[in-house]
């Protein structure tokens, strides 16, 4: 048996070699995924583990949950997180068995070139991260690699990609955006984290405490996260404890491995984000694959048919045939997983160059070779060609002997009358459950259906699609009309083969037909919710001086400055900003949908608390800066409106006084715009603003994001799409290739009667694109119908066919015809004719 | 199981009773046998003939456990096969019934003795290598042992078919036009072998041929016309063969 199946494949081998190329691609992209990934977080938590190792204890703001969690630089101790209470470093300092505390300030800021920001960001934006430099070198995760540590205001230290990309070395002077229109510095040392150059993808500018401090505008003692290392000799465990005991209210303890944890998953972020997207490909891969397989097979063992007659006459059983067969396939599956392995170990070391040069700050992905990812590839790519192969194997192995004692008819030249019947079903009960439920348990078993039903009439529409452009081509000549009718003499096989088309196309359609209704709509609702046209925040204060300025621009209608002072809510710093105005508020699109504010007495207003929507008489627990706890009641829902959100939670100017001692302060301003010049207004803003440390957000700045957002998603699932697309091309080559081979005495005869060479050649040339059509027209069909179910099912209004993108498809398809047909165009013209019509 | 010659109690090495093989239905219908009975003794050479259409290939076949019959009875030896599934079949052709084809007898990617052993091989029994030797010499192939079918003539492709059908020292030896692909000399060739199984291995011979010099080796010809039996000589002459396929296809 094995010495059979082994020849057998080096005899086919040219048939494999497109199977082998397939099951590798999947594969690689599998693999190259799983040891990307792993490489990444294992390096990025393994910095963690270094920079972090001297932390025995650390001391958070309290939550009610596990892990408020977040983006941003460096986790738990960042931007967004609230500050521990008044006192909290004292007690950690005077607790018996700290060696040394670190107290974390972090804030945002940006750097100013000649009144410009200047962005060394590796995701957009223009800010960089402000932190006051930890004088303990243990517990201090950033170190100096060339100068030294800030030691007095007026000096920072930059992280190493910031001091490349802005040539800003030891030195150099540089300004950061501040509440007094930018602030100098002399950059005196250069830090890196571990072994990568920045902790904070947006880079990081360090400087003394008290100076970040006056700067941010908080007290010198205020700080968002302690890092507290132990003398020697005392045990985590006994200072994690003792910490406990001594801390105010309002705060968390954390043991040394909590806070490392914490860590790396803030850190994980953006592999957490590769990883689906290249596995989704492998697999996605792979099951196109499946069909390629499967197709490839089934001519292999067609053109093999007389040979597997005689074996079944003299020798084999039925079940040694299909033995036989599957072990053919599981030999090839293993060699085209190993060659995936291979170009999969190449891809990852491919992808990680490419990353390296993108410059993510991210650590140079220490890529090992794990036995783990190897074996689960090398099982998943066999696993799926053996899949595959099982029903040709099958049908292989039910070839009757009497096969061999004649040029028998070849299989399959029926219509199956049952899956035919079948799939009609399904096509139509699948497309009306879909088309007409909206909910899910309709609307999912409907698409199933509708699915199997495309798939499975497959060769009805073959022959349907034979007399058809047999008649349309009645007069287009013979050879068209023939490649016509060619199409409905072997239904299942044509059917097979279109089949790994329209897979492609379909899902090609899918999600770019859906995914534009959805973006339209969504750009669509989320405009309609933006009222003020700009938005200014800051964290730390938005100058008044910058509001006269914008108060006094042309074209701007009025700003409504909000004065907040922080607390701390579920671990997070939130604001409560006074409401002196319910009027003006209304006008910028701050309204009461639930209470008024009228009646606001000493509650709050607010759209959200925390990650869900505000409730009614909802009692929400606030922390002070003092560390105790005060519950304040949500007398007044607001509508919802991005503005809403911005502005966070509302409460009269009494209530807002009573929760913080010290003066509340600018931090968000709405302007409202007349509408004519609303960007150009927008752009004003943002230069007035740019050397003030605060952020200007236009109205349909979200509606950008998420359109480009969608944009971006859908050009690259379509560009991983099309790989599919180039695999099903295969499946059209083998075919026609096998359709050659198994008429060339026909193809002799035309030959010898009189057709010409090219005349053949349009012919094959015809079969082939007419096969592309079949599969295009289905594919695309059942996907624009798929995707206005979808819509209607999400309720998502408008549905708005990206026309121009679907033509393309289309074209993308037929032209995927044209090519297929290449090969065997060339193959066929070699045939002469005395040869083709001998045996 | 040996593989030894085992003399049916009937006499007869394969036997059809009231087979009819019948394709299609309606209008379209084809009764490709119509109603055959017949019997095949043991020890003796025949050559079933006809004009194309006639069914002897078919009736050939379903004797020999290659097809079914739509209704009828089939024997090999005392076995009935009538019922037998496709696993089955197989089992009892591997060894007990040698098949020699007109022209696609061997597999193209394995050497000539591998394909003689081809069906011990799968049917998981050893041969009896003495009368394998005897029988690759009779047959003068000894030397082409290691040769892939393409590196053979076609008279030496047709020798090493008769050489595994011989292997297993069958029953039935079943040849289909086994000599329609060669020349006047190989064809001799492989007449005489055929017949020497017959003589000195006591074999049962049963050829389909539409050459009346190869029917003109046998000891009994049997005639077909329509799906039936229409005439059967014994130990004919060639002259009387041609006289009698003329008569049939007037």
């Amino acid at each position: 048996m094995w010495t059979l199946a082994a020849n057998n494949i080096r005899a086919s081998f040219g048939r494999f070699l497109a199977t082998i190329l397939a099951i590798a691609t999947g594969v690689a992209f599998l693999t190259a995924g799983s040891m990307l990934t792993d490489a990444i977080s294992r390096s990025l938590g393994g910095e963690v583990d270094v920079q972090f190792a001297a932390v025995d204890a650390a001391v958070v703001p309290a939550t009610s949950e596990e892990g408020s969690g977040g983006f941003g630089s460096g986790g738990g101790g960042g931007v967004g997180a609230s500050s521990l209470p008044d006192g909290t470093l004292d007690a950690v300092e005077s607790t018996p068995g700290v060696a040394a505390a670190a107290a974390e300030l972090v804030s945002v800021t940006s750097l100013l070139r000649d009144g410009e920001r200047i962005s060394s960001s590796s995701f957009g934006g223009d800010g960089i991260v402000l932190r006051a430099w930890v004088d303990d070198d243990a517990l201090n995760p950033l170190e100096i690699v060339e100068g030294r540590a800030p030691r007095a205001p007026g000096e920072v230290a930059i992280d190493r990609t910031t001091a490349l990309d802005e040539d800003l070395g030891v030195g150099a002077t540089l300004r950061m955006s501040s509440a007094e229109r930018g602030t100098s510095a002399e950059v005196v040392g250069v830090t890196a984290y571990g072994t990568i150059d920045r902790i904070d993808p947006n880079g990081t500018v360090s400087l003394t405490r008290d100076w970040a401090a006056s700067l941010i505008g908080v007290d010198p003692g205020s700080t968002s996260r302690i890092l507290i290392r132990a003398d020697d000799g005392v045990d985590g465990g006994r200072l994690v404890a003792a910490l406990r005991e001594s801390v105010p209210g309002g705060t968390e303890v954390l043991t040394g491995a909590e806070l490392r944890e914490e860590e790396k998953s803030a850190s994980a972020g953006f592999a957490s984000i590769l990883s689906p997207i290249v596995t989704g490909f492998g697999v996605l891969s792979l099951l196109v694959c499946a069909f390629v397989i499967s197709n490839t097979f089934a001519v292999v063992i067609a053109q093999r048919r007389r040979e597997l007659a005689l074996l079944r006459a003299v020798a084999a059983t039925p079940k040694q045939v299909r033995r036989a067969l599957l072990l053919e396939g599981l030999l090839v599956g293993l060699a085209g997983s190993v060659a995936g392995l291979a170009v999969g170990i190449g891809l990852s070391f491919g992808f990680a160059a490419i990353l390296e040069a993108l410059d993510l700050g991210l650590p140079p992905a220490r890529l090992t070779v794990d036995p783990v990812t190897l074996g689960i590839g090398l099982a998943v790519g066999t696993f799926v060609t053996v899949a595959s192969v099982l029903l040709p194997a099958f049908r292989g192995g039910r070839t009757a002997p009497v096969a061999a004692m004649r040029e028998a008819a070849v299989e399959g030249t029926q219509v199956p009358r049952v899956r035919t019947i079948a799939s009609l079903v399904l096509l139509v009960g699948g497309a009306i459950a879909a088309g007409v439920g909206s909910q899910w348990w309709l609307l999912v078993p409907g698409v199933f259906a509708l699915a199997l039903g495309v798939l499975g009439i497959g060769p009805a529409a073959a022959v349907l699609a034979a007399r058809a452009g047999s008649a349309a081509f009645r007069h287009l000549g013979v050879p068209r009309r023939l490649a016509a009718e060619n199409l409905g003499r072997h239904p299942r096989r044509t059917s097979s083969t279109t089949n790994a088309l329209i897979v492609g196309l379909f899902l090609v359609t899918v999600v770019t037909v859906s995914g534009t209704s959805v973006k339209t709509w969504a750009v669509e609702e989320i405009n309609k919710l933006a009222s003020a046209d700009v938005t200014i925040v800051s964290l730390t204060e938005v100058p008044d001086d910058l509001i006269d300025q914008i108060g006094a621009l042309d074209g701007v209608e009025e700003v409504a400055p909000l004065r907040s002072v922080p607390v701390s809510l579920d671990g997070q710093a939130a604001q409560v900003a006074a409401v002196d105005d319910p009027q003006r508020l209304a006008r910028l699109g701050i309204r009461a949908a639930e209470g008024s504010f009228d009646r606001i007495g000493d509650g709050i207003a607010a759209l959200v608390i925390g990650q869900q929507p505000a409730v009614l008489g909802q009692r929400v627990p606030v922390v002070l800066a003092d560390g105790s706890t005060r519950e304040l009641e949500v007398t007044v829902v607001l509508e919802g409106t991005i503005d809403a959100a911005f502005v966070g939670i509302l409460a009269s100017p009494e209530t807002v006084g009573s929760l913080n001692s010290e003066t509340p302060r600018v931090r968000t301003a709405l302007v409202g715009t007349t509408d004519a010049r609303a960007s150009a207004i927008a752009d004003t803003i943002e230069d007035l603003a740019a050397p003030f440390n605060v952020f200007v957000i236009s109205g349909n700045f979200f509606g950008q994001i998420v359109g480009s957002v969608f944009d971006f998603l859908i050009s690259s699932v379509n560009a991983l799409l099309s790989i599919s697309v180039i695999v099903a091309l295969i499946g059209i080559v083998n075919t026609l290739s096998l359709s050659i081979f198994e008429r060339r005495r026909e193809l002799g005869l035309l030959r010898a009667v009189g057709m010409t060479r090219r005349e053949v050649r349009r012919m094959v040339r015809t079969e082939s694109v007419l096969m592309a059509v079949q599969g295009t027209v289905l594919g695309i069909g059942a996907g624009t119908y798929l995707s206005w179910a979808l819509m209607k099912a999400a309720d998502v209004g408008g549905f708005d066919v990206p026309w121009a993108r679907v033509g393309l498809i289309a074209m993308v398809g037929i032209a995927a015809g044209l090519l297929a047909s290449a090969l065997p165009t060339w193959r066929v013209t070699r045939l002469e004719v005395v040869e083709a019509m001998a045996e | 199981m040996s593989a030894t010659q085992a003399v049916p109690t009937t006499g007869y090495a394969a036997r059809v009773y009231d087979a009819y093989k019948v394709y299609g239905e309606g209008e379209t219908e084809v009764r490709a046998l119509d109603g055959v009975t017949v019997g095949f003794r043991t020890g003796s050479f025949t050559a079933v003939m006809g004009p194309s259409g006639s069914g002897k290939s078919t009736l050939v076949q379903c004797a020999a456990g290659l097809d079914h019959l739509t209704w009828g009875r089939a024997f090999i030896g005392d076995t009935e096969i009538t019922t037998m599934d496709a696993t089955e079949l197989t089992e009892l052709r591997r060894t007990r019934i040698g098949f020699v084809f007109q022209s696609f007898n061997l597999l193209p990617s394995i050497d000539a003795e591998a394909n003689i052993r081809l069906p011990a091989k799968l049917a998981g029994v050893a041969l009896d290598e003495d009368h394998l030797r005897e029988v690759i010499d009779t047959l003068g192939i000894a030397d082409r042992l290691g040769h892939r079918p393409a590196e053979l003539s076609g008279g030496q492709r047709q020798r090493v078919a008769v050489a595994r059908a011989l292997s297993m020292r069958p029953e039935l030896l079943i040849g289909d036009e086994p000599t329609g692909n060669l020349d006047a000399r190989s064809s001799g060739e492989v007449l005489d072998h055929l017949r020497r199984a017959v003589d000195t291995w006591g074999q049962t011979v049963v050829i389909v041929t539409h050459d009346p010099v190869a029917a003109g080796r046998a000891d009994d010809v049997v005639f077909l016309a329509d799906g039936r039996i229409v005439d059967a000589l014994q130990r004919p002459g060639t002259a009387a063969i041609v006289d009698r396929l003329k008569s049939l296809t007037r």
